[in-house]
């Protein structure tokens, strides 16, 4: 067992969302997600500390047998920085940070987290580079079955796994996958493409969820309904209207290319430009020019390390500048620490 | 006594409220009527053997109280909040779960994976469910005595079940 600042030491430079990815990776990472109650206590909001506790006893000592690598964490022994680096790194969610108590089982790859007294008694985490929903949904289930041997479900025959907010209710599940859409943003066709899909029951986020923004380019696409469908129709349909935003991405890059070709290099290397020379960049600023880069390797308009950029989207989080420096800083700061940061990491890749 | 609403013709009927104010009301047949559609059943014929076993099908919907007894939650508590306080509140809120499940979900009825212990108990509800469904064809086709079996095959899966289903 580590603390939490062990673990992030380790872990510095994993990102799974941010893996080595094939060029033309458009689907960054997928995220399945489950979410459980324990039957006959109230949801997480309402419990004493008493029933919390006893919560989060049933749920380690449920895992206890098949995921001995788990790492354990009192949300209350981690520091607000060092929470701030979780959510960026996909392992928390923006509302549990917020919260004075829960608990936190992550494995040490980063692949699986799983959350105790968030909103829901249990929230079932798996983590994959790129588009597998199948497989990471798989894993995640299988986690659940481990859990449902040891562990009374609140569950209902019509109305499935019973979770605190009714959005939730039925399986549970929520499945989404990061894209990297630069050309549909450029063309001005994300909010009709945002519009269809919710039509087809699928919503369109930011990179962290619900009230986030998109940040460059960067979107979470993941299902809205649980209840009524079945797990297989969900990941199925998910899958089918993420690979039609794919084929639309690349032949909105198609298109632009053919029409604007210099356009789009000139964009590419003035990013690069900025990047590697810029003293302060703020995290708009920093987004919106790694996304072109990004985009650049991905046309082969620019001969850059993909890791290297993918590096840098880690590093120029706000939570993880702060924290690998040790203290909170003020937003000026930040964005001079981004900057050297930046120009450091990608002038190294040149 | 002449009836409450129409103040015309005399009052058969005494409704009496128990949530509300408390109080008993009498009304004319036509009347309570249209007040209470929902007892439009009035003149029927006194509980014919029929009626006595298609009854006996399901339990008795409960009418949703307004706090739950489980955590406390009122249905005001949830609307404000959006979220529920216990999972019994899904039971607790019945009535209300259409209004606020239909905008948000595909269906009301869950189909997808469900606890492996919970898959038991639902196979035997299930096969309960289609007793009933063929003791009612039964009775309507007045084989009482084939009815009358099925029942008891449906008590016996019952008692299995055990509680108080």
């Amino acid at each position: 067992m580590s603390s939490i600042e062990e673990f992030l030491q380790r872990t510095r430079d994993r990102d799974i969302t941010l893996a080595d990815t094939t060029p033309n990776s458009i689907a960054m990472s997928t995220r399945i997600r489950l979410a459980r109650n324990v039957a006959d206590y109230r949801f997480p909001k309402w419990l004493t500390e008493q029933e919390e506790l006893e919560i989060e006893r049933q749920v380690r000592h449920a895992l206890m047998d098949t995921y001995q690598e788990l790492n354990h964490f009192a949300l209350s022994d981690i520091a607000p920085l060092a929470r701030h680096v979780l959510v960026e790194k996909h392992l928390i969610s923006p509302h549990f940070m917020k919260q004075k108590s829960g608990d936190l089982l992550v494995s040490e790859d980063e692949t699986m987290s799983i959350m105790v007294n968030e909103e829901d008694h249990l929230r079932i985490q798996c983590l994959a580079t790129g588009l597998q929903l199948q497989e990471t949904y798989e894993r995640a289930s299988k986690v659940d079955q481990v859990l449902e041997q040891q562990v009374t479900y609140a569950f209902d025959e019509k109305l499935g796994y019973l979770t605190s907010c009714p959005t939730n209710v039925g399986t549970g599940l929520r499945a989404s996958v990061m894209l990297h859409l630069p050309a549909l943003t450029m063309t001005n066709r994300m909010n009709i493409i945002a519009q269809t899909m919710l039509r087809l029951g699928i919503v369109v986020r930011g990179i962290y969820g619900e009230g986030s923004n998109s940040l460059g380019n960067i979107y979470q696409v993941s299902n809205q309904v649980t209840l009524g469908k079945s797990e297989v129709t969900i990941l199925t349909e998910l899958q089918e209207v993420v690979e039609k935003v794919i084929e639309s991405e690349l032949q909105a890059r198609q298109a632009l290319v053919k029409n604007s070709a210099l356009m789009m290099e000139d964009q590419v290397y003035r990013a690069l430009g900025v990047l590697t020379h810029a003293r302060i960049l703020t995290s708009d600023e920093a987004a919106t020019n790694l996304s072109r880069l990004r985009l650049g390797i991905d046309m082969k308009l620019i001969d850059l390390p993909i890791k290297a950029v993918n590096q840098c989207i880690s590093c120029m989080q706000p939570g993880f500048l702060q924290y690998y420096d040790g203290q909170t800083l003020p937003a000026n700061d930040r964005d001079i620490l981004r900057a050297k940061l930046v120009r450091e990491t990608l002038q190294q890749a040149i | 006594m002449l009836c409450e609403h129409c103040q015309q013709r005399e009052a058969v009927i005494t409704i009496s409220q128990k949530y509300q104010s408390g109080q008993d009301h009498h009304y004319c047949e036509i009347c309570a009527n249209q007040l209470y559609p929902f007892t439009a059943q009035i003149k029927k014929e006194p509980i014919s053997i029929q009626q006595l076993l298609t009854n006996w099908q399901a339990p008795k919907e409960r009418t949703s109280p307004k706090t739950c007894e489980t955590c406390g939650m009122t249905y005001a508590q949830f609307t404000h909040t959006g979220r529920f306080g216990c999972p019994k509140c899904y039971a607790t809120f019945a009535s209300q779960l259409p209004k606020i499940l239909r905008p948000i979900q595909a269906d009301l009825q869950h189909v997808g994976h469900m606890p492996s212990a919970m898959k038991n108990e639902y196979s035997i509800k299930k096969k309960i469910e289609e007793l009933r469904n063929k003791m009612q064809t039964a009775v309507q086709e007045e084989r009482f005595e084939d009815a009358a079996t099925l029942r008891d095959e449906a008590r016996e899966l019952e008692s299995q079940l055990g509680g108080d289903y």
